[in-house]
């Protein structure tokens, strides 16, 4: 069964061809892709005219790269959310148009199932239940995942994405947008314990996230760095030390989530589960603990349409469909799938 | 914009969401809160506040930087808007973010410096300033007969004094302050 999966939830438009809810036939991304991009300065999640001209092509690409025709895809999913809402509007309207021309299913999809199930791509897949962490630049969730559909949050953000953490704090030291990539690789050549930036783990057992104060610690000190002009700490210790913040509470957190519902397995997802620094060091952490570690490639974490498919795939399975009146929702928990 | 109508100094994050409830508590549908500052001056944690005073559950309210819009709904509807990725007026080609002033909800916009154009004028209008790690001072600005009721009104509730700048000032005595779950729940 070939499902046509489709995200539109952010900066990019996606569009990808799953097999069965796990081979990956394409996985075309708008920047990755030959479309024209007709103006850079532009936030472009916020450029839905972006979407709009993107939308048909990428969609083209997927299939023509997939070997396929419009007739042989038997679904179409598509992310309903969460996310800003005209630019989810883009790709759900145009699943309508297809599912209505092709007469084929539309299955709608919250963006983080989506993300969760982004592993069940990989050749090793992990069983359930597990506990997994995603994070980027607009969410840092840990959820208990019992099976397909079947989820429950255990911890959240109560300000700042991690993601959003890293971006703030690359515009602070001047190294650009996004964030996530630079600072990883300014902190390759920096000392993680040059400062000892707080650590805020909230009331005791807490899962939840708070990055804001650990952002405020790092401009505070900036203000005072760049005044000082201390030679003995770089830029490249500053976003060392930061990033090690950031993967310690991360890695704290979901390390005790799991300890918490008692599973053996941790999985992570999102763009920020693209940073080696945390990769390596939740490996460190977990090593001969008996704890499995399932993260998918680079490619598959940051946003996609496959990942969107599958969930597709697993939602028509349990005989879930979409009618024409399916809609955007900007705030999408998903405890309420 | 420039009368200064009160200032506010807050030692903790618990006070910046003690002070931001209160002012919820004075808000209706059409009311405008334009939030100014750096990094780090805790303006989310203010609108969680706000949020609060508006019977919003507390931890669905986050930094909307990403989404550029959060909507919210208690008593009446929060619209959370965040501009901090906002660098030119391309940016709101398709926005679309003036339908948030038509009067269905409470509308709270930080980094509302960064606003294209003139923002409307029947605004109160927050300036935050980190003093140090924890200590935020909060000017509060509003010119015309709404905003000034709305920081009437607070004022009455929290109680101020006047300095010899001619700026009231907040008596931080006069400040409840309660650990975090109290405020919030």
């Amino acid at each position: 069964m070939f499902i046509l999966g489709i995200d539109t939830s952010c900066d990019d438009t996606c569009s990808s061809i799953v097999e069965d809810g796990k081979r990956m036939l394409s996985n075309i991304v708008s920047s990755q892709a030959t479309v024209h991009r007709s103006y850079g300065g532009v936030v472009p999640e916020l450029a839905s005219r972006e979407h709009i001209r993107n939308i048909v092509p990428v969609v083209r690409e997927s299939i023509e790269r997939a070997s396929l025709r419009n007739k042989d895809i038997h679904a179409i999913a598509v992310t309903v959310g969460p996310g800003l809402v005209g630019a989810l509007l883009i790709g759900i309207y145009f699943a309508k148009a297809f599912s209505y021309a092709k007469g084929i299913p539309l299955i709608g999809v919250n963006h983080l199932e989506g993300h969760i199930l982004s592993i069940f791509l990989e050749p090793k897949i992990p069983s359930f239940p597990f506990v997994a962490l995603t994070v980027s630049g607009g969410h840092t969730n840990i959820y208990h995942v019992r099976g397909f559909g079947d989820y429950t949050v255990l911890g959240q953000t109560l300000d700042d994405a991690a993601g959003e953490a890293f971006d703030k704090v690359a515009k602070l030291l001047g190294l650009g947008y996004p964030g996530g990539g630079i600072i990883e690789k300014m902190a390759r050549d920096g000392r993680v314990n040059a400062i000892h930036f707080p650590r805020s783990y909230l009331s005791k057992g807490s899962l939840d996230f708070s990055f804001s104060g650990l952002k405020t610690a790092v401009a505070i000190y900036i203000n005072k760095w760049r005044n000082n002009n201390d030679n003995k700490v770089s830029l490249h210790d500053i976003a060392a030390s930061f990033q090690s913040a950031v993967v310690d509470i991360l890695i704290d957190k979901v390390i005790a989530a799991a300890e918490k519902v008692g599973v053996k397995t941790i999985m992570l997802a999102g763009g920020v589960a693209r940073n080696n620094f945390l990769r390596n060091r939740l490996k460190e952490k977990i090593f001969g603990k008996g704890v499995d570690l399932y993260i998918p490639q680079p490619e598959l974490c940051t946003d996609n349409g496959a990942m969107i498919a599958v969930a597709g795939y697993h939602r028509l399975m349990k005989g879930h469909r979409d009618d024409l009146t399916l809609d955007a929702r900007s705030r999408f928990p998903l405890n309420q799938i | 914009m420039k009368e200064t109508l009160i200032k506010y100094i807050t030692k903790s994050v618990e006070e910046s969401l003690w002070l931001g409830r209160q002012l919820g508590m004075q808000l209706v549908e059409g009311d405008i809160i334009a939030l100014i500052g750096d990094l780090g001056g805790g303006k989310t944690w203010f609108t969680k506040g706000i949020a609060v005073g508006l019977g919003i559950e507390p931890n669905d309210v986050v930094s909307p930087t990403f989404t550029i819009v959060n909507e919210y709904y208690g008593k009446y509807p929060l619209f959370h808007i965040d501009l901090y990725r906002i660098e030119n007026k391309e940016d709101f080609v398709s926005l679309d973010v003036d339908s948030y002033f038509l009067g269905h909800g409470v509308v709270v916009i930080e980094w509302a410096d960064r606003w294209p154009g003139r923002l409307p004028d029947e605004r109160v209008q927050i300036e935050f300033k980190i003093i140090d790690d924890s200590t935020r001072e909060l000017k509060f600005y509003g010119l015309h007969d709404r905003s000034r009721a709305i920081i009437a009104a607070l004022n009455k509730k929290i109680g101020t004094s006047v300095n010899n700048e001619g700026l009231l000032i907040s008596n931080s005595n006069n400040f409840h302050v309660h650990k975090y779950h109290t405020i919030l729940f």
